[in-house]
């Protein structure tokens, strides 16, 4: 308290009384502030000790619980960071043990699929229990997915979606605003036990198979050898789990692993992009595990490419690339060979492997081939699904239609089947009222209506309907262009103006042919990829067939490589039907497995003498060769069958 | 007084006037009337420069329709200063499985005489490309195919430049006014593709002097130059012996060029006889067989009918 005395007047003498007040009473407000907190203080510390003293008495509860059931449990066993640490590792290892269930196992089998239903809903559990506030926010992501798959039947219609994604967003936002953000992330932690059930279950293949997209090999091993559960386990394991530091140490070193084995593996980039359907992609429960194991069946079982990136570290260290593609290889070859043999198909597993390896070796070095481009119309075939039908309706129509315009005479066999994963019932087709019967045609354009019913006892719910059509008599032509010089001294002198003028673009070096469905591919000459030929020299010819449509070549009737063989030519050395051949099926597997090359020949060619003729600056000509082969091509609409009842009720 | 004055003035201004009128009107009349006198013209020198036959099309011709004769009018015009023996015309790089030749090729017989004083624009000579387009391959909306159109000829040049000869290489003689071994000279050709592009002359010896001719002899033409040969070289009236470094054959007055090879060598030894230096002409020779292909484009049309 400051008093200023003066002697002067009595106005001055008044302030200073107003102003000792004024600084009496500041003070007597910071007392106050000050004791007030100190209230504050002792309540907190009263709190606290009361929630101390609870969860003392708690404690004291649940560990006279245990000595009544024998447990030698710690006090702590039983609060929920406890609970979190069982939780993590049942699912590590249960989801080891799902794993080895899915991949030891060929036959269909639903158990994988509910034991990794178990461990989404100990995920979502464990990953709650994280969470001391707001927990229940986990569920919120769970309980939408559960909702969209379940009662909305997974569709991914924009209109429905937009709605419900904002009704989702509208009730995080509400949470969020109420709770003071406290569910944002409760709610972004939730998404994550979905995910891996998605990732577990085979969306991926299923994706594959409904969009008719073909992952990579190692998008293959990412969805065959991750276990996804055990990881999701490993790794939300909190720390300190264990007292024994040996059990510690021995999880750390997995943890460690884990990673090295998702870097083996995980060698992609993004997953192939979905395209927008308005159908649902995703069928009903169980069907993922049906389609991850027809996917499995499709792609031959082949070694773990973990275990082949470890074998060639330390047997092929420099060439560690090379020796896991030939080992990927080779148990591709052995798996497909010993599905041969018990097929009937091959007599033992040796001549399959040893078949199947020099198939292999020819593609690779098979011809290749340019699409002509001065075509301005090709052969084509295609099917106009009826997509907009009655829904309780058995029968389902397509429309075949066939583009002719070289007016060869073709004929086209028919058929329909439904499926559901991997059952496949056939159906009845019925193509221009006529049955099932072939019909053969001329036109140019060629439109074939045709219907597939369903039998009357198929139960109800969601199915494919697959249309094929098998086209018998297609014939493609191919052409390759070649310079044949009388000698070494005409080659040289003439080769660059030749090259210049004849070959100035990489296609005109190549075979060609139109964009069809299939076509051969033919390159000759003294050197690959060159077309100047002499004809003291020896010609090597390749020749393969290419499936490059997305249908299928069942069946080739004949071959030919026409100029050549009217002019003169003929095989020196080699297989002997590289000019001409035919007669040969082409089963589906077989097709699978071999890719789009159907068969390559080499052989080395005889030039006819005075083939040259008086040209004197080499001579220029293109070599004609044409295939006849069947074609099938399928076409599918899922659909899903529903009681009139039922369908009235949803009206 | 003062007036006639005046007149006069005027009177002479006015003359003055008319005749610089009339002096400047002569002038232009005769600059603009007069024409070289008859018998008199300026005569080109068709021996200077490259000059090359050539293969011309009055009617060019790029596309044809499937399965229809064609007939595309070549000439063949020989605009060298010289003439052409042994000419052959051939159509090459036809692709046989697009067209068909009725004549693959032409050999003129006889000379195909060159451009000069009396035929000073070439004659042409027809050498037409005449066949017919084979059926597209099915489904082709149209195949584009090339040819070439070659010619094949013998001819010849004469190289003919006036030199200097004697021994002395050092001084300007002032009697003959020429200095002997000057520096290579250069020259744009001999009315020929093919033509000597750059001489040195190079002398030494004191005693039995020599001058050495070194020649460049250069391709500048369309084609390519397959072999040379020495014909007759001389100074003045005395025989000299020429040869090409180049050559494998023994005598050396032939030589084949290889793939690509636009100049040769050529080397000439004169004996001088005398000290005194003079200027006179050196005349050499040279035959050569020569070709060159010109590429045209075809395109083979779809006539509108589903080809077989």
């Amino acid at each position: 308290m400051l008093l200023f005395v003066s002697g002067e007047d009595s106005a001055p003498k008044r302030k200073d009384v107003q102003d000792e007040t004024k600084a009496v009473r500041g003070l007597s407000r910071s007392v106050d502030r000050e004791a007030a907190a100190e209230n504050r203080e002792a309540k907190a510390e009263n709190s606290l000790a009361q929630a101390q003293r609870k969860s003392v008495s708690d404690n004291g509860k649940s560990s006279n619980g245990n000595k009544s059931g024998g447990s030698t449990s710690s006090n702590n066993s039983s609060n929920p960071v406890s609970m979190g640490k069982w939780l993590t590792l049942t699912i590590f290892i249960l989801g080891l043990l799902e794993y080895f269930i899915r991949i030891n196992s060929t036959d269909l089998s639903s158990t994988p699929f509910v034991i990794s239903c178990v461990l989404l809903l100990l995920g979502i559990v464990s990953i709650s229990l994280k969470f001391s506030d707001n927990k229940y926010a986990v569920l919120l992501p769970v309980l939408f997915f559960m909702l969209w798959y379940f009662i909305y039947k997974s569709s991914i219609d924009p209109s429905f979606l937009v709605v419900f994604l904002s009704i989702f967003l509208a009730l995080s936002t509400v949470l969020a605003f109420i709770t003071k953000t406290g569910t944002i992330t409760p709610e972004l932690v939730g998404f994550i036990p979905v995910l891996f059930f998605f990732l577990d279950i085979g969306l991926l293949p299923l994706i594959s198979d409904k969009l008719g997209l073909t992952p990579t090999s190692l998008l293959s091993s990412l969805i065959l050898f991750m276990p996804w559960w055990a990881l999701f386990g490993l790794f939300t394991i909190p720390e300190g789990t264990f007292h024994s530091s040996t059990l510690e140490g021995l999880f750390g070193f997995l943890k460690v692993g884990a990673i090295l084995y998702i870097i083996f593996v995980l060698l992609i980039p993004a997953i192939p992009g979905l395209g927008h359907d308005p159908r649902s992609l995703i069928p009903e429960t169980g069907v993922f595990e049906e389609a991850q194991a027809k996917f499995r069946v499709g792609q031959y079982q082949k070694e773990n490419p973990a275990w082949s990136n470890l074998q060639c570290m330390f047997s092929d260290f420099q060439n560690v690339a090379d020796c896991v593609a030939k080992r990927q290889e080779d148990s591709e070859i052995s798996s497909f060979c010993k599905q041969q043999v018990d097929e009937g198909n091959y007599g033992t597993q040796e001549v399959c492997e040893i078949d199947q390896k020099k198939i292999r070796e020819e593609q690779k070095n098979a011809a290749m081939s340019a699409t002509a481009t001065n075509f301005d119309k090709v052969s084509n075939a295609q099917f106009k699904l009826d997509t907009d039908k009655d829904p309780t309706s058995r029968v389902f129509s397509a429309v075949l239609i066939v583009d002719n315009p070289r007016e060869q005479v073709l004929s086209v066999d028919a058929g329909c089947a439904i499926k559901r994963g991997t059952e496949t019932v056939a159906g009845v087709i019925n193509v221009l009222g006529k049955g099932a019967t072939p019909l053969a045609f001329t036109d140019d354009t060629k439109e074939i209506p045709m219907t597939c019913t369903i039998a009357k006892d198929t139960p109800l719910g969601r199915y494919d309907v697959e249309f094929t059509a098998t086209i018998h008599g297609l014939q493609t032509t191919s052409w390759v262009k070649r310079t044949f010089f009388k000698d070494e001294q005409e080659r040289k002198r003439y080769q660059d103006r030749v090259l210049a003028d004849q070959y100035a673009s990489k296609a005109d070096r190549l075979s060609q042919a139109p964009g069809e469905f299939a076509r051969l591919n033919v390159e000759f000459g003294t050197l690959r990829d060159n077309p100047l030929l002499v004809v003291t020299q020896p010609a090597f010819l390749w020749v393969s067939m290419e499936n490059t449509g997305k249908g299928r070549v069942g069946y080739v009737d004949h071959y030919e490589l026409t100029t050549l063989r009217e002019e003169g030519f003929s095989v020196q050395e080699g297989d002997s039907s590289c000019l001409e051949g035919g007669s040969r099926s082409f089963p589906e597997d077989l097709t699978k497995s071999s890719g789009n090359i159907l068969f390559a020949k080499r052989c080395f060619l005889s030039v006819p003498s005075g083939y040259i003729g008086s040209a004197t600056t080499g001579k220029t000509e293109t070599f004609l060769a044409s295939v006849t082969y069947d074609y099938t091509i399928k076409s599918q609409i899922a659909i899903e069958i529903k009681d009139v009842d039922e369908l009235n009720l949803m009206r | 007084m003062r007036m006639g004055k005046n007149i006069r003035r005027g009177k002479n201004t006015i003359l003055r006037t008319i005749g610089l009128t009339m002096l400047v009107l002569c002038v232009f009349i005769l600059s603009v009337s007069c024409t070289t006198p008859k018998g008199s013209s300026i005569v080109r020198n068709y021996h200077q420069g490259m000059l090359s036959p050539d293969i011309v099309n009055p009617l060019p011709q790029d596309k044809v329709y499937e399965g229809r004769p064609f007939y595309i009018p070549f000439q063949l015009v020989n605009n060298a200063a010289y003439p052409l023996e042994n000419v052959v015309v051939t159509y090459e790089q036809v692709d046989s499985t697009y067209l068909d030749l009725y004549t693959p090729g032409y050999p003129l017989s006889g000379k195909i005489d060159g451009v000069g004083p009396f035929n000073p624009e070439a004659v042409p000579h027809d050498v037409a490309f005449d066949g017919a387009a084979k059926y597209l391959k099915a489904g082709t909306s149209y195949q584009d195919t090339i040819y070439w159109v070659k010619t094949k000829f013998n001819s010849k040049f004469s190289f003919a430049p006036t030199v200097c000869v004697g021994s002395s290489s050092f001084d300007i003689d002032s009697g003959s006014g020429c200095k002997v071994g000057e520096g290579p000279t250069t020259f744009s050709g001999q009315g020929a593709p093919v033509g000597v592009t750059k001489m040195e002359q190079i002398a030494y010896g004191q005693f039995g002097p020599q001058i050495e001719f070194r020649m460049t002899i250069s391709n500048r033409g369309p084609g390519d130059l397959l072999k040379m040969k020495m014909g007759t070289a001389m100074v003045g009236s005395e025989t000299i012996r020429c040869t090409f470094p180049e050559s494998t054959d023994p005598e050396g007055t032939t030589v084949e060029l290889k793939q690509g090879q636009k100049e040769t060598a050529v080397l000439c030894i004169y004996n001088v006889a005398g000290s005194a230096s003079y200027k006179t002409p050196l005349s050499i020779d040279f035959d050569y067989t020569y070709e060159f292909s010109k590429k045209y484009n075809l395109r083979i049309m779809k006539a509108g009918r589903v080809a077989q």
